[in-house]
C-alpha cells in the first residue's frame, strides 16, 4: 500500500484506508438511485443510448446500435501504454468487470453514448467499474459516464476509464461523480490520443467521504489536442483529491487543463498536476490552471502545479490560486443593491458557470447550477 | 436631494477628504473636477461605502436616509448608483443575473425585466451578443461605461455617481452615456454627481454647477463657466503644480 510520505499521495486519505475491511462483491441487488445532478444531466440527454452496469456489470439485454462495438475485455490496442497505473488500476484491471466500447465512423454522433454505473452494496464492498473506449479513425462522439449510488452504501470505488483515440477522432467526454457520503473513491482517467485527436473532457465531482481522480492525458501522435476540465465543490469533511498529468510524446501537440474547485464547511481540496514535455516533442503547448475558492475558516485547498520540459520549442504555463471570495467582486456587485448572501452565491455559481462553457455537452452548465445550489445550502446550515 | 456635510474621510491615518459640503437637488448635474491626487475617487468610493475608507467625521444624506450609517449594498437600495472608473470583472455572472438578484434584494417585481434589459442595451449601443456573457470579462473600456449604463438605466436610481466616467471612452461612446445621463435627469429626475479629471466629459454632459476639488475641500463652486475658465488656466490658481495644467490642455486639444 503506498502512503502518505510519497508525493503522489502527499495530503490524501491514503493513511485512514483500511482496505481490508472492503469484502470483494458484486453478487449482490444493486438498487438503481438518482440524484438532482445526475439526473439534469440525463434529462439533458433523453435522446442518449444509455448502457446501465451495475456495480460494473452490463445489462444482458442491452443490445449496441450501428457503429459501437461491446467487448467483455481490453481490445489489444488500448490496453498498454497507458501513464499513471497504480496499485488500484492493477486491482482493477484483476478484479473489475471490463467494460470495453468501440466507437466506429459511422456512429451517429448526434446521439450521446451514457454509461449509467449505479454502485451498491449492503456491505462494505470494493468496486471496480471499468471503461475501455475506443475511438476510431475519423470517429465523433459525446460519451457521458455516471457514477452513483445510495446514501446508505459503504463502498470503495476504484473506477478506471481508459480512452484511446484513433488518428482524426474527436470526442466530447464528462464524468459525473455523486456517489454516497459513505463511500471512498479512488479513481484513474486516462487518455491516449494518436494524430490530430481532438479531446474535450469534463470531470464533475461532487460526491464521496474521500474522492481521489488521477487524470492523466497523453499526446501520443502529432496535432492531437487534449482539454481537461473539472469542477469540483467539498462540503462537510470531503476530500477531494485531483493528481493530473498531461504528457506530451509527440510534436505539435496541445493540452490545456483548467480544474476548479471550491471548498465549503471543513472540506479539503487537493490538487496536484504534471505537465511533462518529452525529448522530440517540439511545437508542443501545454497549460495548466487550477483555481480554487475557500469558502470557511475550516475548509482548505492545497495546489501544487509542476512543469517536468526535456524540449526547448515548446509553450508551457501554470497557474493555480487559492482564497476567498474576491473582495473587489463582492463590492461590485453589493455595490448594485444585491445582498451579500446573494452576491456570494452569484460569485460561486459564477464560478462553476464559466467553466461550463468549455463543455458541448448537454446539461453541463444545469448541472454545475445544481451542485453550486445544493453544496451552498450546505455551506448555510 | 444628496446632502454632504463637513465629510472628513481617510485610509488609513491619513486624511484625503477635509470637510466637503455639497448639495446635489434632484434632477441636477454637478461636476466635481480636480487634479490628481484631490481626492475624487476617494470621495465616489465613501459616498458609495467602499470597505477600506473611514469616515472621519460629517454626514451623507439622500433624501432623509443617513448613508454613513448603511453597508454598500444598502446604499444602493436606498437610491445610490455609483457608475465605477473600473467596472470589475465578475466571471460566469451575466448582466441579467445580477439585475435580477437586485431586484429580488429590493423586492422588485421582475417581470419584463429581460426585455427592459435588451430596450436598454440598444439604447446604449452595448452590444446584445455581451448580454448574456460574464460582466466585464473582455469587454472594452467603451463596452464597460455602456454596461454601467445599461444597469443605471434599469435600476432607476434617485442618485448617481459617475466616477471619471470619460476614462477610455472614444466621442461616440461619451455622446451616448451622456445622452442617457441627461434623459434620466430630465425623465426620471435622477441626480448626478459627475467626478472629472477632464473639462471634455462637460461638453457633453452640460452640468448644472461646476466644484473645484483640491487636496480634499471644494476651493471653488460655479457655474459651468467655471469648467471653461479651467480648460485655460489649469488648476495652477489653486496652487497645483504646471503638470496638471499640462493634462487639461492635452485633454482640449488631444482628444
Amino acid at each position: 500500500m503506498p502512503t502518505s510520505s510519497i508525493e503522489e499521495w502527499r495530503y490524501s486519505e491514503i493513511d485512514e484506508l483500511d482496505i481490508s475491511k472492503y469484502l470483494i462483491s458484486s453478487s449482490e441487488v444493486v438498487r438503481d438511485c438518482t440524484s438532482a445532478l445526475t439526473a439534469s444531466v440525463l434529462e439533458a440527454n433523453d435522446n442518449a443510448l444509455v448502457i446501465v452496469t451495475r456495480n460494473g456489470v452490463v445489462d444482458p439485454n442491452f443490445d449496441p446500435p450501428d457503429g459501437i462495438k461491446l467487448g467483455g475485455s481490453d481490445p489489444e490496442d488500448i490496453s498498454h501504454d497507458f501513464s499513471g497505473a497504480d496499485l488500484f488500476s492493477y486491482l482493477n484491471a484483476l478484479l473489475g468487470s471490463p467494460l470495453s466500447m468501440s466507437i466506429g465512423a459511422v456512429y451517429d454522433q448526434r446521439r450521446p453514448v451514457v454509461v449509467v454505473r449505479y454502485l451498491d452494496s449492503g456491505n462494505p464492498a470494493a468496486i471496480f467499474p471499468n471503461l475501455c473506449l475506443k475511438l476510431e479513425e475519423g470517429a465523433s462522439a459525446q460519451v457521458i459516464e455516471v457514477l452513483v449510488s445510495p446514501e446508505d452504501s459503504e463502498l470503495l470505488a476504484i473506477p478506471v476509464t481508459k480512452i484511446f483515440q484513433a488518428q482524426g477522432s474527436s470526442l466530447d467526454y464528462l464524468l459525473v461523480q455523486d456517489i454516497g457520503s459513505k463511500c471512498k473513491m479512488i479513481g484513474h482517467q486516462a487518455s491516449r490520443l494518436m494524430d490530430n485527436a481532438r479531446l474535450k473532457s469534463m470531470s464533475i465531482v461532487a460526491g464521496g467521504d474521500y474522492a481521489r481522480l488521477f487524470t492523466t492525458s497523453t499526446i501520443a501522435g502529432a496535432g492531437a489536442e487534449s482539454r481537461l476540465n473539472a469542477a469540483y465543490f467539498g462540503s462537510g469533511q470531503q476530500v477531494l483529491d485531483f493528481r493530473t498529468l498531461q504528457e506530451h510524446s509527440a510534436k505539435n501537440g496541445r493540452s490545456e487543463l483548467y480544474f476548479k474547485g471550491a471548498a465549503a464547511n471543513k472540506s479539503h481540496l487537493v490538487y496536484s498536476g504534471l505537465i511533462k514535455v518529452d525529448k522530440g516533442a517540439t511545437s508542443t503547448d501545454a497549460f495548466q490552471t487550477n483555481k480554487n475558492l475557500v469558502l470557511s475558516e475550516g475548509a482548505r485547498a492545497d495546489s501544487v502545479p509542476n512543469l517536468d520540459i526535456e524540449e526547448n520549442d515548446v509553450r508551457c504555463s501554470h497557474a493555480s490560486s487559492v482564497g476567498p471570495i474576491d473582495e473587489d467582486q463582492q463590492y461590485y456587485l453589493e455595490s448594485r443593491g444585491i445582498k451579500p448572501e446573494l452576491v456570494q452565491r452569484l460569485i460561486v455559481g459564477g464560478f462553476f458557470s464559466e467553466i461550463a462553457e468549455r463543455s458541448a455537452i448537454a446539461g453541463v452548465k444545469e448541472a454545475l447550477r445544481t451542485l453550486a445550489a445544493r453544496k451552498w445550502r450546505e455551506l448555510q446550515q | 436631494m444628496l446632502r454632504i456635510e463637513d465629510l472628513r474621510a481617510g485610509v488609513g491615518s491619513k486624511e484625503i477628504l477635509r470637510g466637503i459640503n455639497l448639495e446635489v437637488r434632484s434632477g441636477e448635474v454637478h461636476a466635481i473636477m480636480g487634479p490628481n491626487g484631490s481626492g475624487k475617487s476617494t470621495l465616489s468610493h465613501v459616498l458609495m461605502g467602499k470597505p477600506g475608507y473611514e469616515v472621519l467625521g460629517g454626514s451623507v444624506f439622500l433624501d432623509d436616509t443617513d448613508l454613513l450609517a448603511l453597508p454598500a449594498w444598502k446604499r444602493a437600495q436606498a437610491g445610490l448608483f455609483l457608475v465605477s472608473q473600473y467596472p470589475i470583472e465578475v466571471p460566469g455572472v451575466s448582466l441579467e443575473e445580477a439585475l435580477e438578484a437586485a431586484f429580488e434584494t429590493s423586492g422588485r417585481n421582475a417581470t419584463g425585466l429581460h426585455e427592459e434589459i435588451l430596450r436598454e442595451a440598444a439604447s446604449l449601443r452595448f452590444p446584445i451578443s455581451l448580454l448574456g456573457r460574464s460582466l466585464n470579462v473582455d469587454f472594452s473600456g467603451g463596452e464597460k461605461k455602456r454596461n454601467e449604463m445599461v444597469q443605471l438605466a434599469v435600476l432607476r436610481p434617485k442618485f448617481g455617481i459617475l466616477d471619471e466616467i470619460d476614462s477610455g471612452l472614444d466621442v461616440d461612446a461619451l455622446r451616448d452615456v451622456s445622452r442617457r445621463v441627461e434623459q434620466a435627469s430630465n425623465e426620471d429626475q435622477l441626480g448626478v454627481l459627475a467626478i472629472t479629471h477632464y473639462s471634455r466629459l462637460l461638453k457633453e454632459l452640460r452640468p448644472d454647477r461646476v466644484h473645484v476639488l483640491v487636496r480634499g475641500e471644494i476651493a471653488a463652486t460655479g457655474g459651468p463657466d467655471l469648467a471653461a475658465q479651467l480648460e485655460t488656466t489649469g488648476y495652477a490658481e489653486y496652487g497645483v503644480a504646471e503638470d496638471d495644467k499640462e493634462i487639461v490642455g492635452a485633454s482640449i486639444f488631444g482628444l
